[in-house]
């Protein structure tokens, strides 16, 4: 069952004006629900853009984006902070965890703006996540005093927090060394199989091959398909 | 309820820039005002010793350097009509040697008699008409207890051997109140001051070395006329107006100003940079579910309720400045209508400092922000 369908998405930067960028030409993408997938291509090639405006960061210049069904381009800015809050769960590439803040803290911002869960259900969800990644004694520890491998599990923790169906991950264990590394996408793939669709953005082609699917994507163009 | 839980995370992780900023708006819309009022805020009422029949006497400045001749009595005479001279010289004066650990000086200063005959005398009462065979002088007050009031003692005022002045003196009273200093009229509005505690006044006919710096010219010439001499001059009127609406000591207000320019330019300065932290804080907020306009609002309504808290505690100590007042009636150092002028000054100078780091804010791209490492 389809989560995700692209069709024909174009993204421009600076649209109309002499430094315009073309980031994605002609897109077509199908996602179905407990997929998991890697987007691989070099530096610019368009990854990036691809996974901001499927996890409704950014919208398409042109095309049509159905995420489980709804047209996301008729969605006006508070429908999609909403949606972002229920349905995606974002992994950043250097963390992007405050640092003087305590895990706790961090693992609760996307409870702030969530729906799902009481105030008084939130501290149990955060302490039953925390303990799914083996993280709960680091609780009340501040983010700048955890290792890399740490942090990424904290950065884990607060994408799962809310019960997201997607996960997207960009470059998820390009600051990691390879041990810490395998162990993040093993959390991943675990995610998988409780049924969360995962979609990671890699320049790693070991990261790439644990996973079902790769997309390669050149010049803002899927050019390869390819199932593990 | 979300924007009231991003604002306590917004005020919980940039806690300490808005404690300091809190503290320094308060501090100065306190300090601000102060210096404002007494500086232009408060009009005030005439010279103590202005009169309709003086305004037109002129104040003058005998600046050696800008006269040809010295501004020595004698020599003055030879330029100006110093028989309307109303003011003070000084000649000598006399070391007290009854304590050899600590020596003291006391000179003696000549008023004039057209100031005895006609200012006011502000409780020194000369005899008008001068005694024969001795004169009559207040003794500084730091001599009290060596000169009693009503007996006759020798002094000698020396400025050298020739022109010594020697006399008998009849002590009328102490140097222990304000009386006129006029030598600073141009560049001082106080006309008064406590400057001669410890001289003889001494009421002669003034001595032709004593030095004369300034006093009043009661004559009807202009002070076009004066200052074609050479002298410094203004009338009375003239600094009288000036009195009423500024202080011409307004160093502490100039002071005042620039602390503040220093400060807007250092809360621009911080608020601009911090912004790199809050927006990339806001990058995430944004990424899980905040509104970016909710984002600008909830930063906006933080810095709109700083200033608020800053100037409830700033209005709570100008209260307690006022409430003082009452009780010990001393002269106002703040009124209501200026620390209001002054909050709003404030208000514009806080607003338009931070407005660069606000404008910043609004422009934020949350994507960029989170391409970026983490956040401090």
């Amino acid at each position: 069952m389809e989560i995700i369908n692209l069709k024909e998405i174009n993204k421009k930067y600076n649209n109309g004006k002499p430094n315009e960028v073309h980031a994605l030409r002609g897109v077509d993408l199908v996602i179905n629900k407990g997929d998991s997938i890697a987007i691989m291509g070099v530096s610019g090639s368009g990854k990036s853009t691809l996974l901001n405006i499927i996890g409704c960061l950014d919208k398409s210049t042109s095309g049509e984006y159905l995420l489980d069904g709804v047209n996301i381009n008729s969605k006006n800015a508070t429908e999609l902070a909403e949606i972002r809050n229920n349905m995606f769960g974002f992994i950043l590439q250097s963390y992007g965890l405050i640092e003087s803040d305590k895990v706790m803290n961090n693992v609760r911002i996307p409870l702030l703006f969530s729906k799902k869960y009481k105030p008084s259900e939130q501290k149990d969800r955060i302490e039953t996540v925390l303990n799914k990644l083996k993280i709960f004694n680091l609780k009340n520890t501040k983010v700048r005093d955890l290792s890399g491998g740490q942090k990424q599990r904290v950065a884990i923790a607060r994408a799962m927090v809310n019960a997201p169906e997607i996960i997207l991950a960009d470059e998820p264990t390009s600051a990691l060394d390879s041990t810490t590394a395998n162990e993040i996408i093993s959390v991943l793939k675990e995610l998988q199989q409780k049924g969360n669709t995962i979609i990671v953005v890699t320049h790693d082609q070991n990261v790439a091959n644990k996973l079902d699917r790769i997309v390669h994507i050149v010049d803002g163009k899927i050019v390869e398909q390819s199932t593990m | 309820m979300n924007k009231l839980k991003m604002l306590k995370i917004n005020i919980s992780s940039t806690w300490f820039l808005s404690l300091a900023l809190f503290v320094v708006v308060a501090c100065t819309m306190v300090l601000f005002s102060i210096s404002y009022y007494p500086s232009i805020a408060r009009i005030k009422g005439d010279i103590d010793i202005y009169d309709n029949n003086l305004k037109d006497y002129c104040l003058i400045s005998f600046d050696f350097s800008e006269l040809s001749v010295k501004n020595n009595y004698k020599e003055l005479s030879t330029v100006f009509d110093m028989e309307n001279f109303a003011g003070i010289a000084s000649y000598g004066g006399l070391t007290d040697y009854s304590n050899p650990y600590h020596e003291k000086y006391f000179s003696c200063e000549f008023v004039s008699e057209k100031m005895v005959t006609n200012l006011p005398s502000l409780g020194y009462d000369f005899k008008k008409t001068k005694p024969k065979g001795y004169k009559q002088a207040f003794a500084p007050y730091g001599l009290r207890e060596k000169y009693e009031i009503g007996k006759k003692y020798p002094i000698s005022c020396y400025e050298g051997d020739e022109y010594g002045y020697e006399q008998m003196i009849e002590i009328i009273g102490y140097t222990d109140k304000p009386y006129y200093n006029i030598s600073n009229a141009i560049t001082n509005s106080m006309i008064t001051e406590y400057g001669i505690y410890n001289s003889f006044l001494i009421y002669d006919d003034i001595p032709k070395y004593a030095k004369v710096n300034g006093g009043m010219m009661m004559s009807d010439k202009s002070a076009e006329y004066y200052r074609e001499l050479g002298a410094n001059c203004r009338t009375f009127k003239e600094l009288n107006d000036l009195q009423r609406t500024s202080e011409v000591n307004d160093s502490f207000l100039y002071w005042c100003i620039s602390t503040i320019i220093l400060f807007a330019i250092v809360i621009a300065a911080n608020y601009y940079f911090t912004q790199d932290r809050l927006i990339k804080r806001s990058g995430i907020m944004f990424i899980y579910g905040g509104k970016r306009s909710d984002i600008v609002l909830v930063e906006f309504i933080k810095m709109l309720l700083l200033f608020i808290f800053a100037f409830a505690i700033s209005a709570f100590v100008i209260a307690m400045i006022i409430l003082k007042k009452g009780e010990y009636d001393f002269d106002a150092i703040v009124d209501w209508k200026t620390f209001f002028k002054c909050s709003a000054i404030m208000f514009a100078i806080y607003f338009s400092s931070i407005s660069f780091g606000l404008i910043k804010l609004v422009k934020f791209n949350p994507l960029k922000a989170l391409s970026n490492s983490n956040v401090d």
